[in-house]
């Protein structure tokens, strides 16, 4: 029961992965891509969730904290690069 | 190599509220993706892309903190990350596109930014 | 290794490959900077799922990271000191030199002016026919 329902969680975020790197491939501007770079670091943190869970590993977890910092910095490197202050 | 899964988590009351709030929130993740897809301009795709995945990732970090009470602390750090970094990340995004003139969609009727720094509205 | 994580895999690798020739195909320079960092991205939950935790982390945190913040400081900097030469090609994205002028932006961009006019004339015999040298070729491919 309960295996059924992460089994279909996994099936959505891999779904929401595969839509957000759609965006990333087509995006015309720049600026889209970094928004769906941001959207797929937030959703493989919670892939990374998934496969802890699968398989009892709570030390997965420091991965999903690095990326949780990662995504803020470097959206914000590639914000000021985009502007011109970099 | 058999499925690990396989009565890992037995459907006690605390498991099972786990497993809802799992699939629900990979269901805003999933929202988020079809909005980043659809949304007709980068604005509306950075609100898409950011707002609900967030609460996406921290429903789902609250229904693995239920399937596995021992991950709490680090679970709970890591929602904290999120829920401090991720609007920073997309205002100033969003600020940088505004400053570069990123095309709007027509059907945008407010626009405080460009009011607040004197350009036409 | 379970279903779900066969089916992470097998995901992750498809997008790898996307990444990938999103890296290669592209016209602009900061696309195919992004595009590799997700190809990082990628491999990292690929290396967890192969249960290297280790070299997860440190593909996250030099792949992902550090390798993309040091192309686009280097590009930043490339782009302040070269200005003729032009990184990115994408016509969709709106060029720095094209933007509505804006205070700050308007200050940067005299600074550097400003900064680029003292350098070549104080050390014009050295450094300036170096650079026309190495950036002839570059342009020529651009334009």
């Amino acid at each position: 029961m309960v295996e059924t329902l992460v089994m279909l969680a996994a099936g959505l975020a891999g779904t929401a992965f595969l839509l957000a790197l759609w965006r990333f491939v087509k995006g015309p501007a720049a600026a889209d891509r970094v928004v769906a770079f941001d959207s797929l670091t937030i959703i493989s943190i919670t892939g990374i969730l998934l496969v802890a869970l699968a398989e009892g590993r709570g030390i997965y977890l420091d991965i999903a904290l690095i990326y949780a910092l990662l995504s803020f910095l470097g959206v914000i490197v590639i914000a000021r690069y985009l502007e011109g202050g970099l | 190599m058999e499925p690990s899964l396989v009565n890992a988590f037995p459907p006690t009351p605390l498991n099972l509220i786990g497993g809802l709030l799992l699939v629900a929130g990979t269901a805003f993740l999933l929202l988020g993706g079809l909005g980043l897809v659809r949304m007709p301009d980068l604005f509306n795709r950075i609100q898409a892309g950011t707002k609900a995945t967030t609460l996406g990732t921290l429903l789902s970090l609250a229904g693995v903190a239920c399937l596995q009470p021992d991950w709490s602390l680090k679970l709970l750090l890591i929602g904290l990350f999120i829920l401090f970094t991720n609007p920073l990340s997309s205002q100033v995004l969003a600020r940088s596109a505004h400053r570069l003139g990123s095309k709007q969609s027509p059907l945008t009727r407010v626009d405080r930014l460009a009011e607040d720094s004197g350009e036409a509205p | 290794m379970s279903g779900l994580t066969h089916l992470l895999a097998l995901l992750l690798a498809l997008a790898m490959l996307g990444a990938a020739l999103v890296t290669i195909l592209g016209r602009s320079l900061p696309i195919a900077i992004l595009a590799s960092g997700l190809v990082s991205l990628c491999a990292s939950v690929l290396f967890l799922i192969l249960a290297a935790p280790d070299v997860a982390m440190t593909e996250a945190a030099i792949g992902s990271a550090l390798t993309t913040f040091l192309f686009f400081f280097i590009l930043g900097r490339m782009r302040r000191e070269l200005p003729g030469v032009e990184f990115d090609d994408d016509p969709a994205t709106p060029a720095v030199t094209a933007a509505p002028v804006v205070p700050s932006a308007s200050v940067i961009r005299a600074e550097r002016v400003e900064r680029l006019a003292s350098s070549s004339s104080s050390s014009s015999s050295a450094g300036a026919p170096a650079v026309e040298q190495g950036q002839a070729p570059g342009g020529k491919d651009h334009g």
